[in-house]
């Protein structure tokens, strides 16, 4: 109590100051991918055979740090257990599958994929947003069948208070991922590349 | 000599400045009290409606923050929000993988303040202002979604459940109809057993549903 009464109110303010900071010195991992009802059962029911996973990694020419973290209001904010983004994409993807029943290591289909653009812009006081963009390629064999890069981005409101905008951020750039799978998944020319009969 | 006394005196000074400000931030960070509304309570195992013959499902869950997927609190519900449902007995197995016969139940929590961002600053400031003399209260909405699909196909049955958490700040009441927690992991849990437990029962009472 007494130590309180001798704190005079600038210091308060220090404290204040020091345990925003300090909260920003955490680093934050991205949580695990959950797949969605729609996801799973529009997979299912797509028709689509099941499917492999190849390599996935950071495109050629692109800056190596993009693949390794972002940053939120000077929060970092990694992949999980030492991951790079492209290994999460690529986990992302072989989680919706394997929920889907379309999961197969031994398939002849094999979907790979380079992680293009990876940035969140989460600095504005009023407005934040995230870029995640990917080429991916169905390969039959050494044959491409499918390959396009797709683009996901989003803006959203933000807040001044870093408390809130940050956690805000981390939710918002998580989501890209199954956004950006969710624009795979939907594009017809990928599911007329991994259809069963496509030779 | 003397500055050395002075260097000592500034250490000291700084060490005492430093455990004073831990203090205070582990004395402020404690004056939040949190209580899980009543209007949503546990479901007992009895009072769930079995189907005669109980089918596996493959179970989705997804934490959100106003509507977007919230991936840390998933991590932290997930396993409660399984043994509730494995609890209900509506299902003979639940797994994350697909269940034989294509049966998927999907759970979603969005947390939705019901106080306003601003007025919970608002309220919030005004509490650190008079040190929590002046008490103040905000309360977050969940809203629990059960989806479920019996087979490929099949029509998706539907059923929501609305709970809260309110949050005291400094000098005030608990609210009113409401449990006191003793942290924060035990009343989000405790608020998922509850909303997802009264949206399984739903679910179990539809007639459409496995019966």
């Amino acid at each position: 109590m007494i130590a309180q009464r001798e704190i005079p109110i600038f210091r308060l303010l220090a404290v204040a100051a020091l345990s925003t900071v300090l909260c920003g010195c955490v680093t934050v991992k991205v949580g695990d991918h959950q797949p969605s009802l729609d996801t799973v059962s529009g997979l299912r029911d797509s028709g689509i055979a099941a499917l492999n996973v190849g390599d996935f990694k950071l495109a050629r020419g692109a800056k190596p740090d993009m693949d390794k973290g972002v940053s939120a209001r000077g929060t970092p904010v990694d992949p999980p257990q030492g991951q790079t983004f492209s290994a999460y994409l690529r986990n992302a993807l072989i989680t919706d599958l394997k929920s889907a029943g379309k999961y197969d290591p031994q398939s002849p289909l094999s979907v790979q994929g380079e992680l293009t653009a990876n940035e969140l812009h989460a600095a504005g006081i009023s407005t934040a947003s995230a870029v995640l963009a990917a080429r991916f390629r169905v390969m039959r064999g050494d044959q491409a069948v499918y390959d396009k890069v797709l683009k996901q981005e989003q803006s959203w409101e933000s807040s001044f208070m870093g408390a809130v905008a940050i956690p805000d951020a981390i939710n918002h750039y998580g989501a890209q991922y199954a956004a950006l799978l969710a624009q795979l998944y939907a594009d017809t020319d990928f599911r007329q590349a991994c259809s069963p009969t496509t030779r | 000599m003397r500055n050395t006394y002075r260097s000592g005196r500034t250490l000291i000074r700084t060490a005492l400045s430093l455990l004073c400000l831990s203090v205070l931030t582990v004395m402020l960070s404690g004056c939040v009290t949190l209580y899980v509304d009543n209007g949503v309570p546990d479901t007992a195992a009895a009072d769930f409606h079995r189907p005669q013959t109980p089918q596996p499902v493959q179970l989705l869950f997804s934490f959100q923050t106003k509507g977007v997927a919230n991936a840390r609190a998933t991590d932290l519900l997930k396993d409660q929000v399984k043994e509730t449902v494995m609890n209900s007995g509506l299902f003979s197995a639940v797994s994350v993988d697909p269940a034989a016969g294509g049966a998927i139940l999907s759970v979603t929590i969005d947390n939705e303040p019901i106080t306003s961002q601003q007025d919970a600053m608002a309220k919030g400031f005004g509490t650190g202002l008079t040190f929590g003399l002046v008490g103040s209260q905000v309360t977050d909405g969940y809203i629990c979604t059960v989806d479920y699909v019996g087979a490929p196909g099949s029509a998706r049955i539907e059923k929501v459940v609305h709970h809260a958490i309110h949050a005291t700040v400094g000098a005030h009441a608990a609210p009113a109809n409401s449990t006191k927690a003793p942290d924060g992991k035990t009343a989000a849990k405790t608020m998922a057993r509850q909303a997802v437990g009264a949206a399984l029962k739903q679910l179990g009472d539809d007639p459409a549903f496995g019966h």
